[in-house]
């Protein structure tokens, strides 16, 4: 039954731009864009807080690096997409590096703090160059791949590519030997250095490779908005990525992927009603964090 | 030569001193037994010789290697294998998957992140292996916080075995045990005796008299005793600070 | 530099840090006594701070509004405290976090639903507007020596509460071992509710001092609190003494950071580069200086737990 739903909505994916340039929908094919950007996002918060049980509170800072990688390297005259995403990537996991490797020293309330203020370090550093927006944020040409052009049909393809792929990846990471172990650490962390794993690495491979696909989904969101600003770095995006993972289901396969979905459309339908939509989001997370802190996908879970 | 030298260690906690100077020796194949008052920083000791806690001074030496700065992991890599007084296990877990965890920890490299690991039968084959030994195979897939404290109790072994350890460290493996599973588990660590090394501190005085080989006596950190149980029976200072007032022995 | 400019500075440093430290100190009780990370404690600051421009706004007496503001940001973070923050305290702290922030979000909007986008005017009271002549040649805004002297004023009330009063000492108990105090009988609970009175007042105070200062806006609780949280990570979580050296030194290094850093920057750079990079330098330092202390005392300065 799951299986054939899948498929059906795959379907549904891949045929929706030239659906939508038919019948003038393509407002939504940039919405499904955006919402694939974030939930590549927080798919990667996912396996570090998930499956890691590591509460970082500073992964906007992957994710805005990533995008910021795009606009600064256009502005100085890189065009090669390759390049560009080689760059933003590798520079997200470097950064998701030496922040873990102080970081993962600290445990508990430490460690949240610790990651949110190497966040706004960054944040404060990219702000101070005015030569790259400052608080106004700079534009984000599109690159180019040489193979195709980028516009937002081949975007969206693109997109959903990268998510597909990512995911499957993770499917593969969390089933194995690496995976068993991130979760036996979350679960017990003393019992699991007990049996003799070198609990460090572990989580620091683990923090650097969501930075890194973090990163990945910020050079996409920069090839979306074509515009990049500080508030992609800001601690408020950090903490909109965990919303969205504990709307989803913290430690759920999908958590990252529903959450981001669902969120983006609670926020395009109250943005419509209200300019007081924020108190709409608000509300609702709090009911799901009282009331439902498995997210969408465990209550899912637990009626099929 | 001993398998297990500590010389000298020491620990203290800001003001207090939980281990002081302590030296004591475990020989190879032999049982040898760590009792004291409770207080008396046994598990502290335990956690200083598995690498959990630093030494504030002396040293420990693991068949002749100076480990007193290796990382807590390393240790269990080189043999040294450890249960904990308060039952620390994967709760949510199956005992499957505890031991199967536990068996991976020592088939080489976990930093595989493409193969399914469920795909390794010989990690659920060792695994099934060690469960037999500790008594829980036909408790193999139940999950851990379904099983009986005494049940529980052996998977801590269990799991320690599982690592293929030359010295055992049994931290209270008898805590909150009623006769009928204690006796299980004396049975148990005589039997694990043939093959491992144990150091094994308890309380129960009879399992120790029964089991040891050789008995240390820890006394506000430090060791003020340590020889043959007869010998140890017979120390007046011992019977003054433990033995006295807890009554009779076997 | 003139050494007017930097005793300035210093003042000002101090002034700003005695302000974080009553945010700090109702923060760092709730982590350390229940364990428990509430982010729309900035929200309280702002609450504060909006109450007193209207109270201002209404009865023309600053010294009037003050005080009621304190009154009114007490009841509304006891009435949190019933009603959200104890459904928090079992729970782990991602779902604190989480819960803290939806409620950062939900009360920014309530406070533009009152008053609007616009920020508020808040000034000092006019009597207080010109400067005061400290030392001989040096002068100092009369407003700011009130807030210097409202913030110690403050400082030696907690401390005297915390460590001469029963209630102070039931506190202490809950810091270091809450079972432990529980089991001896403090009456925990509602304990707690007016602890978390106290806090908001306090954050009032905040608000309401420096509103005149930085600004009465939507959102302005948000960057303080940050600040706040280092502080107490600084000073050690559940440490009255260990915030106020916290927030001094956080305070000093904010303010004279954004003070000299650019003048410092400016012998070695461009005055772009300097004027740029200083305020960002500044923040980042601060961070920095959090980074260190953790490294080398990872429970903090003062740590109050065994």
């Amino acid at each position: 039954m799951r299986w054939f739903f899948s498929v059906v909505l795959l379907g549904l994916l891949l045929a929706f731009p030239p659906i939508a340039a038919a019948t003038g929908l393509e407002f939504y094919q940039g919405l499904l864009t955006k919402i694939m950007v974030y939930a590549l996002a927080a798919s990667s918060l996912n396996l570090i807080l998930g499956y890691g049980g590591m509460v970082s509170f500073g992964h906007a800072a992957y994710f805005g690096l990533g995008a910021y990688t795009v606009a600064i390297l256009m502005r100085e005259g890189v065009t090669s997409a390759w390049v560009i995403w080689v760059a933003a990537v590798g520079l997200s996991g470097l950064l998701a590096l030496l922040i873990g490797v102080i970081s993962l020293r600290t445990r508990g309330v430490y460690f949240i703090m610790i990651t949110l203020a190497f966040a706004q370090m960054i944040y404060y550093l990219v702000v101070s160059f005015k030569q790259y927006g400052g608080e106004d944020g700079l534009r984000a040409r599109r690159p180019e791949f040489g193979l195709f052009e980028l516009n937002d049909t081949t975007l969206y393809y693109l997109t959903l590519g990268v998510l597909l792929a990512a995911l499957y990846l993770m499917h593969r990471l969390v089933h194995s030997r690496f995976g068993r172990v991130l979760q036996a650490i979350r679960e017990n962390e003393s019992r699991a250095l007990a049996l003799g794993y070198p609990v460090f690495r572990f989580q620091l491979v683990a923090f650097v490779l969501a930075g890194a696909i973090a990163g990945l989904a910020g050079v996409l969101m920069a090839h979306y908005t074509q515009y990049v600003s500080p508030s992609l770095l800001a601690w408020q995006q950090s903490g909109h990525l965990l919303m969205m993972v504990i709307l989803g289901g913290v430690g759920q396969f999908w958590g990252g992927v529903l959450g981001a979905a669902v969120l983006s459309l609670v926020e395009e339908v109250l943005q419509d009603l209200t300019i007081h939509w924020q108190l709409g989001v608000g509300v609702i997370l709090l009911l799901i964090v009282l009331f439902a802190p498995q997210g969408l996908a465990g209550l899912l879970r637990r009626k099929v | 030569m001993s398998l297990l030298e500590l010389v000298g260690l020491s620990r203290h906690f800001g003001g207090l001193l939980a281990v002081n100077n302590c030296s004591l020796s475990v020989a190879p194949g032999e049982i040898h037994a760590l009792i004291g008052p409770n207080g008396a920083g046994k598990t502290t000791l335990i956690n200083l010789i598995t690498g959990v806690l630093k030494p504030s001074g002396g040293r420990v030496r693991f068949q002749g290697e100076d480990i007193t700065h290796l990382p807590a992991h390393l240790r269990v890599h080189r043999g040294l294998a450890r249960t904990f007084q308060i039952t620390n296990l994967f709760k949510n877990q199956t005992v499957r998957a505890n031991l199967e965890l536990a068996v991976q920890a020592r088939s080489g490299s976990s930093f595989r992140f493409w193969q399914p690991a469920a795909r390794e039968k010989h990690l659920t084959e060792a695994a099934l292996a060690v469960a037999e030994q500790i008594g829980l195979a036909r408790r193999f897939e139940v999950v851990v916080g379904r099983l009986s404290h005494g049940e529980q109790r052996a998977l801590e072994v269990g799991l320690a075995l599982a690592s293929r350890p030359k010295l055992l460290l049994l931290d209270e493996p008898m805590a909150g045990m009623g006769l009928e599973e204690s006796e299980k588990m004396v049975e148990l660590i005589a039997r694990l005796a043939q093959q491992h090394s144990i150091l094994l501190v308890e309380h129960d005085m009879g399992a120790v008299f029964r089991l040891a080989q050789r008995i240390s006596v820890l006394v506000y950190g430090q060791v003020i005793a340590s020889g043959s149980p007869a010998e140890i029976r017979a120390n007046p200072e011992v019977h003054k600070a433990y033995l006295g007032e807890e009554g009779d022995t076997a | 530099m003139p050494p007017t400019l930097f005793a300035e500075q210093v003042l000002n440093g101090f002034q700003f840090g005695l302000m974080l430290f009553l945010l700090a100190a109702g923060l760092t009780l709730v982590l350390g006594i229940m364990d428990t990370i509430n982010l729309a404690h900035g929200s309280l600051y702002m609450i504060g701070a909006y109450l007193t421009a209207t109270l201002v706004g209404a009865t023309g007496n600053f010294w009037l509004a003050v005080p009621l503001a304190v009154l009114g940001t007490a009841l509304v973070g006891m009435l949190l405290e019933l009603s959200v923050l104890r459904q928090l305290y079992r729970r782990d702290h991602l779902s604190q976090v989480l819960a803290t922030f939806a409620l950062i979000l939900i009360i920014n909007e309530v406070v533009r639903m009152i008053w609007g986008s616009q920020p508020l005017l808040l000034s000092a009271p006019e009597a207080l507007s010109g400067p005061v002549e400290i030392l001989p040649g040096l002068y100092y805004p009369a407003f700011r020596l009130v807030i210097i002297g409202v913030g110690l004023l403050v400082a030696l009330l907690l401390f005297w509460l915390v460590n001469r009063t029963k209630v102070g000492m039931w506190l202490r108990a809950g810091a270091s071992n809450r079972e432990m105090a529980q089991a001896m009988g403090v009456p925990i609970k509602p304990l707690f509710t007016l602890l978390f009175g106290v806090g908001a007042g306090l954050s009032a105070i905040a608000g309401a001092f420096l509103g005149p200062i930085l600004a009465v806006q939507i959102g302005m609780g948000e960057s303080i609190l940050i600040l706040a949280f280092v502080v107490i990570v600084i000073g050690g979580i559940g440490s009255i003494k260990g915030a106020l050296v916290g927030a001094l030194l956080v305070g000093l290094m904010d303010t004279a950071g954004r003070a000299f850093l650019p003048l410092l920057l400016s012998q070695v750079a461009s005055p772009e580069v300097a004027s740029n990079l200083g305020p960002a330098l500044a923040s980042i330092l601060i961070y920095l200086l959090m980074a260190v202390v953790l490294f080398l005392k990872p429970q903090g300065l003062f740590p109050v737990r065994t």
